[in-house]
Order: C-alpha cells, then sequence, then structure tokens
C-alpha cells in the first residue's frame, strides 16, 4: 500500500494542476471579456480612451482578484504545504 | 528543500507579542523613506517650485483630482488617509523588487495587508456616520428592503476583504514568480519578473486607491448600492463635430 505521505504529495501536485489551469482560463476569459468591451468603447468614441483605460484597469484588478486568491492557495499547497510536515 | 523567500518570515518577539521580525523592518525602512522624501521637498518650500518639490506636488495634485472625482467635495477630509494609503502600498510593492532575496515587500505578508483593509472598513464606519449620521446609516443597511440586511452586511464584511487579498495575492505570486525564475534561469529574472513586478505593483496600488476611495463614497451616499453610488469619472467631452 502506498504511504499516505506520498499520497497526499500526488494530490497536491493534481489538485495544484488542476486549480492553477482553471484558474488561468478564468482570467483569461474574464480579462479578453472586458478588454475587448474597452476597445469597442474606445473604438466608438476615442475621445474618452483615458477614462475608459482607467475604468478598464480597475476592472481587469477586480476580475483578476479571485484567480490569483487561486494561485495563491496552489502556491502554498506546492511550498507550504500544511499537511506535510 | 528549497526556501521560498516569499514564504519564510523571521519570527520574532517584542513585549511578548508574535512578529514577522521582517515585514516589521521593510515597513519601517518604507515609512522612513516617505517621511525622509517628504522632509528633503518640503524644508524649503517656494511659491515657484523647483526639483523635488515639483514631482511631490505633481503627485500630490493627482492625487487630489481623483479624490476629487471619486468622492467630491464632502470627502476632502479623507484625503491625508487616502494619500497615505497609497503612497505606503505603492512603495511597499516596490521595495521588494529592490534586492530581491534581501528585501521583502511588506505587503508580500497577509498581516501588513489585512491590517490596511481593516483601516479601510474602518474608515467606511467612521466616514458614513460622520456624513450621514449614526441613525441614517445604520437604517441604509435595511434600505431597499428589510430582507436586504444580510446582503449588505456580507457586502460590507467581504469588500475589505478581497481588498487584502486581492493585494497580498498579486504581489505574493510576484515574488515567488521572481525565486523561481532565479531558480531556474539565471540571467532572466532581471528583466522579466521585475518587470512585471513594477507592473504589477504600481497597478495595485492604484487599484487599491479607487478601490477605498469607492467604498468610502458609497458609505457617504445614501444606503444605495455600490455599483449606483460610486460613478465612474465622466470625461468632459468635447462636442462631435461631423
Amino acid at each position: 500500500m502506498v504511504e499516505s505521505a506520498i499520497l497526499l504529495k500526488i494530490a497536491s501536485v493534481i489538485a495544484v494542476g488542476l486549480i492553477v489551469s482553471v484558474a488561468a482560463l478564468a482570467a483569461g476569459f474574464g480579462n479578453s471579456n472586458a478588454v475587448s468591451r474597452a476597445l469597442e468603447g474606445i473604438a466608438r468614441q476615442p475621445e474618452a480612451k483615458n477614462s475608459i483605460f482607467t475604468t478598464m484597469l480597475i476592472g481587469v484588478g477586480l476580475i483578476e482578484a479571485t484567480p490569483i486568491i487561486a494561485l495563491v492557495v496552489a502556491l502554498l499547497l506546492l511550498f507550504a504545504n500544511p499537511f506535510l510536515q | 528543500m528549497n526556501k521560498i523567500h516569499a514564504l519564510t518570515f523571521t519570527q520574532g518577539e517584542i513585549f511578548g507579542f508574535q512578529f514577522h521580525l521582517d515585514t516589521f523592518l521593510m515597513s519601517w525602512v518604507v515609512i522612513i523613506f516617505l517621511v525622509v522624501i517628504s522632509w528633503l521637498a518640503t524644508r524649503d518650500l517656494k511659491l515657484q517650485p523647483r526639483g523635488l518639490q515639483s514631482i511631490l506636488e505633481t503627485v500630490v495634485e493627482f492625487l487630489q483630482n481623483l479624490l476629487r472625482e471619486n468622492i467630491g467635495p464632502k470627502g476632502q477630509e479623507a484625503f491625508p488617509f487616502v494619500a497615505t494609503l497609497f503612497l505606503f502600498i505603492l512603495f511597499s510593492n516596490l521595495v521588494g523588487l529592490v534586492w530581491p532575496g534581501v528585501t521583502k515587500s511588506p505587503t508580500e505578508d497577509l498581516n501588513v495587508t489585512l491590517g490596511l483593509a481593516v483601516l479601510v472598513f474602518m474608515s467606511m464606519i467612521y466616514y458614513g456616520i460622520k456624513v450621514q449620521g449614526l441613525k441614517k446609516y445604520l437604517l441604509g443597511f435595511f434600505k431597499p428592503n428589510f430582507l436586504f440586511f444580510p446582503i449588505h452586511l456580507i457586502d460590507f464584511f467581504v469588500k475589505p476583504i478581497t481588498l487584502a487579498f486581492r493585494l497580498y495575492g498579486n504581489i505574493f505570486a510576484g515574488a515567488v514568480f521572481i525565486t523561481i525564475l532565479d531558480l531556474l534561469f539565471k540571467p532572466v529574472i532581471p528583466v522579466v519578473g521585475l518587470i512585471l513586478g513594477v507592473f504589477v505593483g504600481v497597478i495595485q496600488a492604484y487599484l487599491f486607491l479607487m478601490l477605498a476611495m469607492a467604498y468610502i463614497a458609497s458609505a457617504m451616499e445614501e444606503g444605495v448600492e455600490t455599483e449606483e453610488a460610486h460613478p465612474e469619472p465622466t470625461p468632459a467631452l468635447p462636442q462631435r463635430t461631423e
């Protein structure tokens, strides 16, 4: 039988792979949505470019918060795993 | 076993309280840096600024414009708090990139970002009660309908917590990224990791600032939902001539 420490390591690595891939996908889709709408807005009204750009940056910051929290969880599992002491 | 610099904090004890000594030290480095720069710039105030004084005046003007757009005249007294928040966060984010491996951003430590979020939380309450009055502010939690109270409550607590985790996650992930790059591709870190770190640090500081202002502004309004209460700065569009 596989001992529990190795099993935990295997599980952590698989979990990290899943977490990071889903987080990357989510960040990619969320950001692309926001930025493409911002581009449409700029194309429609070039005078508002600065305001739209600022709002877009704020939006990107907000959107990326959750994927980055997921990334932090993944990094913790990888480097400071509380189950493997 | 590889030690990740961003993950290991040197524990220490002061007066019986547990501290992360390196975070403590780096926070004070940032504070002293800001104080020294401010003192150097205001030593000899001239009506027509030169040099360091004009740089700082540009920054102050920029922050005041942002504050005026987002909170309006009622929030002018929040300016010192908000400006200090921004400057501290900005330089905290950047100090960890000055010497990767030796210096460490204070904002890499969840304790620091949670402390900043608590400050924003308290300022939301303070300015809400100050501008609206205690009764009106509390009634705002029940505003659209009595059943909205749990939603308002959750919203109230979640906002500063997401501020803390967003800032922590971004800066911490950047620091780990630099450390990993250092382990794998020695010559590459100065370019890729540091540029990314500077970019992310500036944007996250600006984002924290805008969100803190938006939350304070929404706390000062009637109990309206946040999305309506903080109007995005509308540019003065020139009339389209066609």
